[in-house]
């Protein structure tokens, strides 16, 4: 084909600017990482190559083994929590079930715009020994010794911080689905109500179907997202007590950037990536299965 | 449609006239004065720099020709972006930097200039306190002067609420213990402490107990492995008191999901007896409470503890000062720098910073000066009590945190002194800088 | 008629539950808000000794001393300039990659959408030290463009795969009969993909916008002077490493926040506006 030339062309013109910053920005740090990550650090200067040693010594720590678990937990609340919740108050919003829906859809999505910061100074204005519900309950139960046990147990720390990520995070994922919702033609409700459809098959037959490659994009962000989340948890707990509520970006931070050790956090956020990759390709996998079934 | 891209290109014009016009760059230079690029840790809206902020106006009135453009940051990201400047060796004239192990990443590695060599004269030393010169580098490198001590360990006392309970300041650590269920059945906390960050612990309660209990010689010997270690009965017994604080309910609820402001509040609010604090809170102190409150309160250090080697210490550490890059070796620009840090630390840049409440290093005749109630009240204690080390500024950072966080999961219930002291001097012995 | 199948009536019960959901909701996300808000009047003094109680004695004063030392004014146009500039160059390029990368064909697709996808799972943390080494070894460290470089290619990752999954939606007709009218490759991408595309351009836009209207690292990492700096490092200067004076802290953050929550709200239309727009496409 003649025309075929011209296609190249115009693809690559399409893609160039965005290839170009990225390739800048992100892809040739990535590489100089990927190369300190075979590298020893001692007393800031390098002091040779190590092979996989880095690696090795990062999974066999157990406190990047904590950090790893806590992330996880985080991917659970993304992919279970906050997805399937970003789909009902879309739906909810979309449907106009309730009054003052545009209302109720701004203030879903406020909490995404407040900073970090100002999240984690709030919170613990509330909830530390000093915080006002903290008082109330003393007030209330004649207890002056009662703290918040949860932020101290070491099974549970991360708990309040996956509701908070909750809470500030589901919008996202709503606003996108409702985006997306407003594609699916409004014909093909119609024609379901005049069948006679229930509220449940039209959800499950016709809203999930049409929303499936969104899901999956969604499911992206959120275990993308999990993974290398930091600023709100260095915000509200800067991993602490202990390392309860530690997560792999802070294990990063602290290596690199506290201790000094280049090579072996450079390591790590290599490693974060081909988890993520790992992860991606898993649901990838499961998606393309699930696209199978309904064809 | 046309209105919108008409905005867009016009948005996009302006835009990049607005993006490519760079800062003030070094345009300067050519105006024949020195212009000196500082990378300070200051945060000029606190209370506590309002001395630094009046040197500096005093000191471009009184040096028109040396321009210093200072880039102020702190915390964390201080420490990010000054190894990002050390990895790429593009370091700023004059910057803070540390005594201790801190900012090691730029001291270390031989990239601040060693005053000692280059200006530091007897002359000039003898004005200054002696604790000042402690030696910073291995070699008995200076990298920075100091311009005060940071003091890290005090014990503040709400004097009224003593009163109240019928109780003094208790002589020693026992009788600290015995006023305890006394407090609490009077429904008030003993003692507030924010171990949030676990630093906290370390700088103001450990330094002190093992400084106390193994004294400035037996510290150091532990801290270079001659003849000494941490597994040494003053750090074991150091950190089972710890752990004996905490049992017995020495601390506010809470303690190690309080932030500091928020172990202050808590005792500025008569809701505890004591607070266990820095030196440096005096300021804020003067500058938030009411009179009577700061009449009340009263300055403190730990009291005696059975088998003590030091008595009626507190901890103090030359922390941070003001040093200057080795690439500006023996230029004019260096020997700006150093007019700006001599003008800082000495007589009148001292005489300007006890105005605003600090104990300067060098030695001024503090009668003479006007201060604040809680800021006289730390003059005197500073001349009160003798000064021990600070650990967390002698030890590596990598090892401090693991410490640090090992009494915390002790406090939480998780782990025995002794077997934390085994755990650290392991680590020293592999990897701390002393040990070398 | 058309509203009325979207509007049709749940059961009670479900209409109770969700209305409590949305009102918890809302008072969770407020409630702290116009406590910062009015704090911010406070004293620290006050804010320490009362916490909850309204303001005794309503004072500026933390506003003055945050526009004395924050220098908040060039901070703001700095944050306009940075976040507004990265968002538009972040939605052009992510549309036209995004166009490119699922209306072509070309097999090369498939590596480079992975390639981007990769930038979604990197940390800024981990790139800082050689992104400041390359900045200010080819002199852009302390420039504006220096950091909306970063914001674009920190946003793109994000904003490919959105715009990508939206574009895959549109039917291969449209683009197949502009082909056949002669019409050539960027004119399909502005006249038909752009057109198309506003509900996707908006949800794009303002998460790069929020993006890179709170971030901290990258700004003050890749500047040097006061005068490049954004919000959020002013703000963080008021953070307080050794003392927190929480009323300064609060005023700082109020107004941080108050211009965020203008675009959102004027934004928001827009956005609804958009949802239409793309509805009606279909």
């Amino acid at each position: 084909m003649i025309q075929e030339r011209g296609k190249h062309r115009a693809y690559i013109s399409l893609l160039l600017p965005a290839l170009l910053i990225y390739t800048l920005i992100i892809i040739y740090p990535i590489f100089m990482s990927l190369g300190l990550s075979f590298t020893k650090w001692k007393h800031f200067k390098m002091v040779g190559f190590v092979g996989f040693d880095n690696y090795l010594a990062i999974i066999a720590d157990p406190s990047f083994q904590t950090a790893m678990w806590h992330n996880i937990q985080i991917m659970l609340i993304s992919v279970l929590g906050q997805i399937p919740l970003g789909i009902m108050l879309a739906y909810l919003i979309y449907r106009q079930w309730v009054k003052h829906s545009k209302f109720f859809e701004m203030m879903i999505f406020l909490p995404i715009t407040i900073s970090s910061v100002v999240v984690a100074l709030l919170w613990n204005r509330v909830f530390s020994p000093v915080g006002i519900y903290t008082e109330l309950i003393r007030t209330i139960t004649h207890n002056p010794d009662y703290v918040v046990k949860i932020f101290e147990n070491k099974t549970f720390a991360m708990i309040p911080i996956l509701v908070v990520l909750l809470w500030q995070h589901t919008s996202l994922y709503m606003v996108i689905f409702l985006a997306n919702l407003q594609r699916i033609p409004e014909s093909i409700f119609e024609a379901a109500t005049l069948d006679g459809a229930k509220e449940s098959t039209i959800i499950t037959r016709i809203v999930l179907p049409s929303l499936s490659n969104v899901i999956f994009t969604c499911s992206v962000l959120a275990i993308s997202g999990s993974l290398k989340s930091f600023d709100l948890v260095y915000a509200m707990t800067a991993g602490g007590p202990v390392d309860y509520t530690s997560v792999m970006a802070l294990y990063l931070y602290k290596q690199t950037f506290t201790y000094n050790n280049y090579g072996f956090g450079s390591a790590v956020s290599i490693i974060i990536v081909l988890l993520s990759v790992g992860l991606i390709t898993f649901v990838r996998y499961l998606y393309a299965k699930a696209q199978r079934k309904y064809e | 449609m046309k209105r919108t891209i008409a905005l867009v290109v016009a948005l996009v014009v302006l835009g990049s006239v607005m993006v490519f016009s760079a800062g003030n760059k070094e345009a300067a230079a050519a105006d024949g004065k020195i212009h000196l690029r500082a990378y300070m840790q200051v945060e000029p809206a606190d209370s506590q720099y309002a001395g630094h902020n009046a040197i500096m106006a005093s000191f471009a009135k009184e040096y028109p020709n040396i321009v210093i453009e200072t880039e102020h940051a702190s915390g964390e990201a201080f420490h990010q972006k000054f190894q990002a400047m050390a990895a790429s060796k593009q370091m700023p004239d004059v910057f803070t930097c540390y005594g201790g192990a801190r900012t090691a990443y730029v001291t270390e590695a031989g990239l601040a200039l060693d005053l000692a060599k280059e200006y530091l004269t007897e002359d000039f030393k003898k004005g200054y306190s002696s604790a000042t010169w402690a030696p910073q580098g291995k070699n008995g490198e200076i990298w920075m002067v100091p311009p005060s001590l940071a003091v890290c360990h005090v014990v503040y006392s709400n004097d009224k609420l003593l009163a109240q309970l019928g109780l003094t300041f208790p002589k020693t650590y026992d009788e600290w213990l015995t006023q305890i269920p006394v407090i609490r059945s009077a429904g008030y906390y003993v003692a507030s402490l924010g171990n949030k960050d676990p630093w906290v612990m370390n700088s103001w309660i450990l330094s002190l107990l093992v400084d106390r209990l193994g004294g400035p010689q037996w510290f150091m010997q532990a801290a270079q492995g001659k003849g000494a270690s941490f597994t040494d009965q003053p750090f074991v017994r150091s950190l089972e008191i710890i752990q004996e604080m905490t049992k017995k309910g020495m601390f506010s609820p809470g303690v190690n999901q309080m932030s500091n402001p928020e172990a202050d509040q808590e005792f500025y609010q008569g809701k505890s007896v004591y607070l266990i604090d820095a030196g440096w809170r005096t300021s804020a102190m003067d500058s938030d409470l009411p009179v009577d409150l700061k009449e009340s309160i009263s300055m403190h250090v730990f009291p005696a503890i059975s088998g003590e080697v030091t008595h009626n210490t507190s901890t103090a550490t030359v922390s941070e000062g003001f040093g200057i890059s080795a690439s500006l070796k023996g230029t004019a620009k260096a020997d700006a720098a150093w007019k700006f840090i001599e003008y800082y630390s000495g007589p009148i840049g001292a005489a300007i910073r006890a105005e605003y409440g600090e104990v300067p290093t060098y030695n001024l005749d503090l009668n003479k000066i006007k201060m604040d109630t809680m800021q006289s009240k730390f003059a005197k204690f500073q001349s009160e009590y003798g000064m021990g080390y600070v650990f967390d500024a002698i030890m590596g950072g990598e090892g401090v945190n693991m410490l640090n966080e090992d009494i915390q999961a002790m406090m939480l219930g998780n782990g025995e002194p002794k077997a934390i002291a085994t755990k650290y001097e392991k680590f020293v012995a592999a990897n701390d800088l002393n040990r070398l | 008629m058309k509203q009325n199948t979207r509007t049709q009536k749940i059961s009670g019960s479900w209409t109770i539950f969700a209305y409590t959901f949305l009102a918890c909701f809302t008072f969770i996300t407020l409630a702290p808000l116009v406590w910062m808000l009015y704090s911010s009047f406070k004293l620290n003094g006050e804010i320490m000794l009362f916490p909850l109680g309204l303001p005794k004695q309503p004072t500026f004063a933390n506003y003055h001393k945050a526009f004395e030392y924050g220098n908040l004014l060039s901070a703001f146009l700095n944050s306009i300039i940075y976040s507004g500039f990265s968002t538009v160059c972040t939605v052009l390029f992510s549309l036209s990659a995004g166009f490119a990368l699922t209306k072509f064909g070309f097999r090369s697709s498939k590596f480079y959408m992975g390639a981007f996808t990769l930038g979604l799972l990197i940390t800024v943390n981990s790139v800082i030290t050689p992104l400041f080494i390359m900045e200010t070894s080819v002199g852009l460290y302390n420039t504006r463009l220096g950091v909306i470089l970063p914001y674009i290619a920190f946003g793109l990752p994000m904003a490919i795969l959105i715009a990508s999954s939206f574009i895959h939606g549109i039917p291969n007709a449209l683009i197949e009969a502009a082909l056949i009218d002669g019409a050539n490759y960027w004119y399909i991408f502005f006249k038909i993909i752009l057109m198309i595309s506003t509900p996707v351009m908006a949800t794009v836009s303002v998460l790069s916008f929020l993006g890179n209207w709170n971030e901290f690292l990258l700004v003050f990492t890749l500047t040097g002077g006061e005068s490049m700096r954004s919000l959020p490092v002013s703000v963080n200067s008021f953070a307080g490493r050794l003392n927190q004076d929480y009323g300064l802290q609060f005023a700082a953050l109020v107004i941080a926040t108050i211009p965020m929550f203008i675009f959102y709200f004027v934004a928001h239309n827009s956005i609804v506006k958009g949802f239409g727009e793309g509805a009606i496409k279909e």
